[in-house]
């Protein structure tokens, strides 16, 4: 089997990428020393599609496997790739049985897994996020059968688009570094109780994020949006504040260390998901923490 | 002129399922949840807003759109139909049947419509559904129609009749660039886009150009490629309880000092 793995310096951290190939690499039994590696480089502002996918063609059109890490670039060249090698492609894939060759990842939002069967040669995986294995050493990426670097910065192509401004977002307000964090949910309301929740949360020394729901309505910034679309944290601890605790929603906390849920519906999922569950007014409990933590002179 | 393709699809509210239900579904293998309101794919609802945002703001440029919307499922399909013909879709096309976890069939009958029509100078649709959630049909549809595609959309603005402006985010970057149509955009989270509602009156005077029902199976493929898939085999719960330690006397004071407690013994707070 001819295994590749591509990395994109151009966007993202070129060791953690390695890393999320590396671990399901391992989670599948492949050998990491027979997974090719192939790095697309150069600026961001100069980076095209088109221009990838021209570079994977004539580079792996031999391969039985091409593995991206999770990200929307990998995804969007698994999937493109995969249709021109007249393949089969795969996002977010969870794992993977080389032994009766199929593949898991997560179906109805979070709720459930699904177990495919693949079809068809050569396959095109993007893996998800959250794939990482703690027997993957800072070595093992070094050992790869190959290291081959292609600038796409180099390659002179046809612009089908120009007038390009390349913004780098605000970093999920730090939510992914964070130790405590404030989890809200559209529970809050409204976006008065929303701003004054946030308030005492930073007062707390809290990072805050939010639900889905929430950052749809605009009450924060989409960067502080949690969940498989935006920040995935490990965190000390999570404070989940009026949010019910949705599957997509959770996998973005699942790797705090311990989880506190406050919610008026004692059946909320997060209510069982969590470490402590608080049936009560999410506001009201905040607010009582703020003055209790006041009181002991620690903010 | 302008001519835009909306794909959309109708989904049944999953949020109301409960975990027991999920885990007989898996243990089970049916899962049927026509029983659940159906709605809109969030991402779709956002595809479906930004086009009539862009049609306006053509019209204020003297740019003519012609909206079209195309959805794969059942009878619930319909109404969202009659909706979009109220706010001034021209064209509708319902292709029944069920492509939810066979994302080539999905491809194969939005990729025919659209060829067998007329040439459509963007096709917009969400990235992804909230039930197999493939990701793959945007992107797919994009490489059969032969065009480019841009992914994560979250803002699109009119500068001529041959290009537009378009916003996407990838990877904790925001890009904005114009882009020569024709163009696939799959929209991503955008903040505040819900379907705006048609007036009585909107609806009173709505007549679309045409309308057309077909049959997906009349859209299959049965060449060879088509059979390189993922072919769905089980479902699969996964229990990620923690067993907690529930706290309900209804103080918010008793509730907060359970919690200044746990972020003293965690080390947050001392």
């Amino acid at each position: 089997m001819r295994i590749y793995g591509v990395i994109n310096s151009c966007i993202g951290e070129a060791y953690e990428q390695l890393v999320n190939i590396a671990s399901l690499a391992y989670n599948s039994n492949i050998a990491i020393g027979d997974v090719h590696i192939i790095e697309l480089s150069g600026n961001i502002e100069e980076y095209r599609v088109s221009l990838a996918l021209e570079v994977l063609e004539s580079e792996c059109n031999n391969a039985s496997m091409i593995l991206f890490p999770g990200s929307d670039w990998g995804r969007e060249l698994a999937i493109r790739l995969g249709s021109r090698l007249g393949g089969v492609s795969a996002v977010d894939i969870i794992s993977m049985n080389m032994e009766n060759t199929s593949v898991t990842r997560k179906a109805y939002a979070g709720n459930l897994l699904a177990k495919y069967r693949i079809n068809g040669a050569p396959w095109c995986f993007s893996i998800d996020r959250s794939v990482r294995s703690e027997h993957i050493l800072a070595n093992d990426i070094s050992v790869f059968a190959s290291y081959d670097t292609h600038c796409l910065d180099a390659i002179k192509s046809e612009n089908d688009s120009s007038n390009k401004v390349c913004v780098r977002d605000d970093t999920g307000n730090g939510l992914e570094d964070a130790d405590f964090v404030l989890a809200c949910g559209q529970g809050i309301r409204n976006k008065d109780s929303f701003d004054s929740i946030i308030k005492t949360g930073e007062a707390l020394g809290a990072t805050v994020g939010a639900s889905r729901p929430v950052a749809m309505n605009a009450w924060i910034p989409m960067s502080g949006m949690l969940g498989v679309s935006g920040s995935m944290i490990h965190p000390k601890v999570c404070i989940v504040a009026a949010a019910s605790g949705s599957p997509a929603f959770f996998a973005g906390i699942e790797h705090s260390q311990y989880i506190i849920a406050i919610n008026t519906d004692r059946g909320a999922p997060i209510m069982s998901k969590c470490d402590l569950a608080i049936v009560d007014d999410a506001r009201e409990v905040i607010d009582k923490l703020a003055l209790l933590v006041g009181n002991t002179g620690d903010i | 002129m302008i001519r835009i393709t909306n794909c959309f699809k109708m989904e049944p509210d999953i949020d109301k399922v409960s975990d027991e239900e999920w885990q007989e579904g898996a243990k089970s293998g049916k899962l049927d949840f026509r029983y659940l309101k159906a709605r809109i794919n969030l991402q779709d609802e956002s595809a479906l807003e930004l086009a009539l945002k862009l049609r306006d703001e053509a019209a204020n440029s003297n740019i003519t759109c012609q909206l079209s919307a195309l959805s794969i499922g059942d009878e619930t399909v319909v109404n969202t139909l009659d909706t979009l013909v109220a706010l001034g879709f021209a064209n509708t096309c319902h292709i029944e049947g069920d492509a939810e976890f066979s994302p080539n069939q999905a491809v194969n009958g939005i990729s025919k419509y659209i060829l067998q029509n007329e040439s459509q100078d963007i096709v917009i649709c969400g990235s992804q559904s909230g039930i197999g959630s493939s990701q793959t049909v945007p992107l797919l549809v994009a490489e059969k129609l032969g065009i480019n595609c841009i992914t994560n959309v979250s803002a699109i603005h009119i500068v001529d009749e041959q290009s537009i402006r378009v916003s996407h985010v990838m990877d904790g970057f925001t890009i904005a660039e114009d882009v020569i149509l024709p163009v696939l955009l799959a929209v991503g989270d955008v903040q505040r886009t819900y379907l705006r509602v048609p007036t009585l009156k909107d609806r009173m005077n709505a007549k679309p150009l045409r309308r057309d029902h077909i049959l997906l199976e009349e859209y299959l493929d049965m060449d060879k490629a088509s059979d390189n898939d993922l072919e769905l085999q089980a479902f699969e719960y996964e229990d990620v309880k923690r067993n907690p330690i529930t706290i309900d006397e209804g103080n918010a004071e008793d509730s907060a000092r359970a919690i200044l407690k746990a972020l003293e013994q965690e080390g947050v707070i001392e």
